[in-house]
């Protein structure tokens, strides 16, 4: 794309009574936004020490994706494998089952993995962040804040929950199908950037913590590779724990 | 394009791209028009090698040596060249989880960026994270609104430079977002946050008038718009005078093309952003002719020609 735009410049008022003076006028000018794409390898140099030094890993298989798992709201194919994934895995991690987990919309980074072979790579593009899991313990009213905030951002991943968003509020909700109780404490699957206050979550920095010291990423592949250890291709299906109304 | 002619109509009301945009009269070169070409780019989140071929919506696009490419043909046929970045370069690839941001800076310096700004995916590693990536940046990172002073970064990270490209002085400073929220607390440590437009303000009146730049660039890592008021390169643009042009970032906002709004005292400022990942790469040709006028006279428009790339 190519364009061309002209100026109009005030400023030559004031010059203009030094006259007959010559001076540089910004006249205008033309852009481009330039699409990158080529099989130039300028720099290969460079990047090629550094690409030896984590191809082989990344391009290690860890599981068939049977169809494609896309991100998105109020609840996807994507956001169920990891909360899911990370609920099963708290159950050993932590001192306390726990109740259900919330990863935040934002810090799921690419849009899909499609269907075919998921490679380690893909995870590290998926969940780029070195952020660990942890588990939160919360009270009956800090948990409803956080599930009103899940909701008013439209859906976030979630596991073990139901719950319907209605008017940005979580409604209808069944923790490990039991309705939601406000007297009850919560013990909450979630990343540590998550429970510091990130994403809005200020209601959650001070609640009590327990930080399992292993990336959620780490804890997404091995869950992969667990789920595929027979071989067959993984099928996730989202399956309406999230509804918007 | 509706935008392109909002453009137009807003500059033929009297706006004005670049406050001073002129030299005086002992700076100027023999030679009649001259150009300066500013490439930049945002949010490249350590997007090294191209985008895979199993991604549906940037297959084969981007890639460090292909941008690298682009640039070099750029330089061998302008002479006045700007490389800028406005932030978030870490982040996104197994290549920052395995270097810490190593390669980035390499190739970046490798291509010969004049200047960046930090985006709050720069401070994922933490401030020393960062510190000890710096010295692989043979060029400057800009931030006017962060306090370094009790952090590794004191005096590491500055608020502006200038550069002077032919017989033009540029002036070029960068904004940072609010960490606070963003970032977690413990990376960005004992780092101060200061209000970007007030900031911005007094940078750009350092720029425009103590170090007398022909153009003042801002780098913004702040976003392009919000919803809601918080700050953003719209409210800067609105709220500021003395910027010519905001790159911008954050936000990964395609621009179809630079858009122009009116500054605090009815001037245009320009603003624009290549989405991220590294896909695109901005390109503004500034035009500068060299003027005679014997009679006061009121501004007129003046045609560029059309310039193609090779």
């Amino acid at each position: 794309m190519k364009s061309l735009h002209y100026l109009f410049l005030p400023g030559v008022v004031f010059l203009s009574l030094l006259a007959g003076c010559r001076y540089y006028q910004a006249t205008g000018y033309t852009y481009e936004q330039i699409q990158v794409q080529s099989d130039d390898t300028l720099l290969q140099c460079i990047i090629a020490p550094y690409r030896e030094g984590l191809q082989a890993e990344m391009e290690k298989v860890i599981g068939q994706a049977a169809q494609d798992w896309k991100k998105g709201k109020p609840e996807s194919a994507i956001g169920n494998l990891i909360t899911d994934i990370m609920l099963e895995a708290g159950d050993t991690l932590f001192q306390h089952k726990p109740d259900f987990a919330v990863y935040n919309y934002g810090g799921i980074r690419i849009d899909a993995i499609y269907k075919g072979e998921v490679t380690k790579g893909k995870i590290f593009e998926l969940l780029p962040f070195d952020n660990t899991m942890v588990m939160v313990t919360l009270d009956g009213y800090s948990t409803a804040r956080l599930l009103n905030k899940l909701a008013a951002a439209g859906g976030w991943p979630q596991s073990g929950l139901q719950l319907t968003i209605s008017n940005e509020a979580a409604v209808d909700v069944l923790v490990q199908g039991q309705p939601f109780d406000t007297s009850a404490v919560y013990h909450v699957v979630m990343n540590d950037y998550m429970a510091r206050g990130g994403d809005g979550l200020e209601m959650l920095t001070d609640a009590s913590l327990e930080d399992a010291g292993i990336t959620v990423r780490d804890i997404v592949i091995r869950g992969i590779e667990n789920r595929s250890a027979g071989g067959e291709a993984l099928s996730i299906e989202t399956d309406n724990r999230t509804i918007s109304e | 394009m509706s935008s392109r002619r909002t453009f137009l109509r807003q500059l033929s009301t009297g706006g004005l791209l670049l406050g001073s945009g002129w030299l005086p009269m002992e700076a100027l070169a023999a030679g009649a028009a001259t150009s300066l070409t500013i490439l930049h780019t945002n949010d490249m989140h350590s997007r090294i090698d191209p985008f895979p071929d199993d991604d549906q919506r940037y297959a084969g696009r981007g890639g460090m040596s292909a941008r690298a490419a682009i640039i070099q043909q750029i330089r061998d046929s302008e002479q006045h060249v700007l490389l800028l970045d406005s932030g978030d370069i870490f982040q996104g690839t197994p290549y920052f989880n395995y270097y810490g941001g190593a390669p980035e800076l390499e190739l970046m310096s490798a291509m010969q960026y004049d200047a960046a700004t930090m985006g709050n995916h720069d401070f994922d590693n933490g401030l020393d994270g960062f510190a000890a990536q710096l010295p692989k940046a043979s060029f400057p990172f800009l931030v006017a609104n962060y306090d370094f002073s009790d952090t590794v970064l004191h005096k590491k990270i500055q608020p502006y430079t200038t550069i002077k490209k032919g017989r033009l002085k540029i002036g070029v400073f960068g904004l940072g977002i609010e960490l606070k929220g963003l970032v977690p607390d413990r990376l960005y440590g004992a780092t101060g946050y200061n209000n970007p437009i007030v900031k911005a303000q007094e940078t750009a009146d350092i720029l425009r008038y103590d170090e007398k730049c022909d153009l003042v660039i801002c780098l913004s890592h702040l976003g392009y718009s919000y919803k809601d008021n918080k700050v953003s390169d719209e409210v800067l643009a609105a709220s500021t005078s003395g910027i010519d042009l905001i790159l911008g970032g954050h936000t990964h906002t395609f621009f179809d093309e630079p858009l122009s709004y009116k500054n605090s005292v009815g001037e245009a400022v320009l603003i624009n952003q290549v989405g991220w990942g590294g896909v695109m790469l901005g390109r503004l040709n500034i035009i500068y002719d060299e003027v005679k006028r014997k009679n006061w006279r009121y501004t007129q428009p003046v045609i560029v020609t059309k310039k193609s790339r090779g």
